[in-house]
């Protein structure tokens, strides 16, 4: 599989490693991007923390579907968090492919999938700390301090197997940039669906009992509910759980993007001089 | 042994044909016409290790595709090529370590970062030893800058300079093909260089004309001279005032360096014919 074998190889790696530092680095120089950002998410878990408090009728002790009021706006810090922290990937490979960018990505001796992996996850992981520290501030002065102990680290551990599976996701559509040229569309139905039954906005214990049924079944939840609900409601046997099934996506996921990719570049038409 | 071999290498793309107005764009939408344009038609082509060739050609005739071609991004519709033994397409990711190539208008820089960090970069992504690319690029950043200073370059943003300095310093160390498509440098070049055609009216010598630095008699025929003006070193106007008074003209012109000419400059060769005869 072309896409993974910079995996699997050690100066593959080094390569990944030279790239993601360079995109950190870059990522610094973008300081209004961040600012701006970074107070969208304050704006938007303002307006949720009221929307909770009026749902919960301001019983901090009230459970709903198993979370707490507090629970679920700490839920919303990490989902937030993660979903503002993937870079634009789709908007990205098309750009490169209407611009015929793509030639001097492909003239290099390192895997295409690969350079955009370790520029999308090392900038992901950046904002994600940026955005959790953000989320943190407003969580813990309108519903108190985070006491999740071993939640912190679930939640790391799951973070990396979850912007794994968003990349892949948001790769599969970036892809038939290859083919259509437009993907615009088919991105916003990609984002909808991870707000959605991805659990970004609610968790989807909170979803009807079908739709959980229909949920578990797809891999939008990888991405967004699993990491978020091992941060606030903790326990080993489940976190290993949810890690097999970020495995088995990013097995699935990973297997189609690399097929895509092998077709696509076959019939790629580069533009421009 | 040959770097390059080609036959019959050929590429032709499938494009939509629009009719004009709303009507036909529907019309495309529902019975889409299919049309093969031809991009690139039968080329064969021998090159030597060590040769440099030009491929010149006018604006669509396929110079970027079939370079396109040669460095595996693009399929052929038919034909075959080897670079360097291998076949592009087939052994792309092999041929990469190997073969240099600057892409005209295409860039990769990280901007907002200084070149340094993308020559960095270049040179892990093909495998090269730290000391060793910084000992190159070093080397080659003198040369162009013409001085011990290697930051004046590396602090300016010119993209082409860069890549293609990354391209020579990769190319250099694998033994491999270099590429390249100088546009930018040729409209520099052309914006710094100047040509004088002069017909003087009496024989004169190289001596009498008295030639500011920067400009130099390239070619001498009877009375007619052809001087070439560097343009970052004299001004044409500087090259004229020597000139006033002294000796007596018959007909000048100023015009840009003939396009043989900048490509020669470019690859740094010498000019074949000096003043005398």
């Amino acid at each position: 599989m072309t896409g993974w074998r910079f995996v699997l190889r050690a100066s593959s790696g080094r390569k990944a490693e030279a790239v993601a530092r360079l995109t950190v680095r870059q990522q610094l120089a973008y300081k209004t991007d961040f600012l701006l950002r970074s107070s969208f998410l304050l704006l938007i878990l303002f307006v949720f923390v009221q929307l909770w408090t009026a749902a919960y009728g301001g019983d901090s002790a009230k459970v709903i579907s198993g979370f707490t009021m507090k629970e679920i706006v700490w839920y919303l810090v990490f989902t937030e968090s993660l979903t503002m922290a993937a870079p634009p990937l789709t908007a990205k490979v098309e750009e490169e492919v209407k611009s015929g960018d793509i030639a001097v990505r492909l003239i290099r001796p390192m895997s295409y999938l690969g350079y955009h992996y370790s520029t999308f996850l090392s900038e992901a992981v950046f904002r994600c700390a940026v955005h959790l520290l953000v989320g943190s501030a407003v969580a813990w002065s309108f519903v108190g301090a985070p006491d999740f102990g071993f939640g912190w680290p679930g939640f790391m551990a799951l973070s990396l197997g979850a912007l794994t599976v968003a990349f892949l996701l948001n790769a599969s559509v970036a892809l038939c940039a290859f083919w259509v040229e437009e993907t615009a569309g088919l991105q916003f139905v990609l984002q909808k669906l991870q707000f959605t039954i991805g659990g970004m906005l609610l968790p989807v214990d909170l979803m009807p009992e079908w739709l959980q049924r229909v949920c578990a079944w797809l891999p939008f939840q990888a991405a967004l509910y699993l990491p978020a609900r091992a941060a606030v409601h903790y326990d080993g046997a489940m976190l290993l759980r949810y890690a097999a099934v970020q495995i088995g996506w990013i097995a699935v996921l990973g297997a189609l993007v690399a097929f895509m990719y092998r077709r696509g570049v076959r019939k790629l038409h580069v533009n421009g001089g | 042994m040959l770097a390059l071999r080609t036959r019959g290498l050929s590429k032709t793309f499938k494009v939509k044909r629009k009719e004009p107005g709303l009507g036909g764009s529907l019309r495309s939408l529902f019975r889409p016409q299919w049309e093969t344009k031809p991009a690139v038609r039968g080329i064969d082509l021998d090159v030597e290790q060590g040769e440099t060739v030009a491929f010149l050609g006018p604006n669509g005739a396929g110079k970027s595709t079939t370079i396109k071609m040669l460095t595996g991004i693009l399929h052929p519709s038919s034909g075959e090529a080897e670079v360097l033994g291998l076949s592009p397409w087939r052994q792309r990711a092999e041929l990469a370590y190997r073969i240099g190539a600057v892409f005209g208008q295409k860039s990769q820089l990280w901007y907002h970062l200084p070149p340094v960090d993308t020559f960095e970069l270049i040179g892990r992504v093909y495998e090269m030893r730290r000391d060793e690319y910084a000992r190159r690029s070093r080397e080659l950043i003198r040369e162009r800058n013409r001085s011990e200073e290697t930051t004046v370059f590396l602090t300016s943003h010119d993209a082409g300079d860069v890549e293609e300095l990354c391209s020579r310093v990769v190319v250099i160390h694998h033994g491999g093909l270099l590429l390249d498509e100088p546009v930018e440098r040729m409209k520099r070049d052309v914006l710094n260089r100047k040509t004088i055609n002069v017909t003087l009216a009496d024989p004169v010598s190289d001596a009498a004309l008295a030639l500011p630095d920067g400009a130099r008699v390239v070619r001498a025929e009877g009375r007619t001279l052809t001087v070439a003006v560097d343009l970052r070193r004299t001004a044409i106007e500087q090259v004229l005032a020597t000139w006033i008074g002294r000796v007596r003209l018959e007909d000048i012109t100023v015009e840009d360096p003939p396009l043989e000419e900048t490509i020669k400059h470019i690859y740094g060769m010498r000019q074949e014919t000096e003043a005398g005869a």
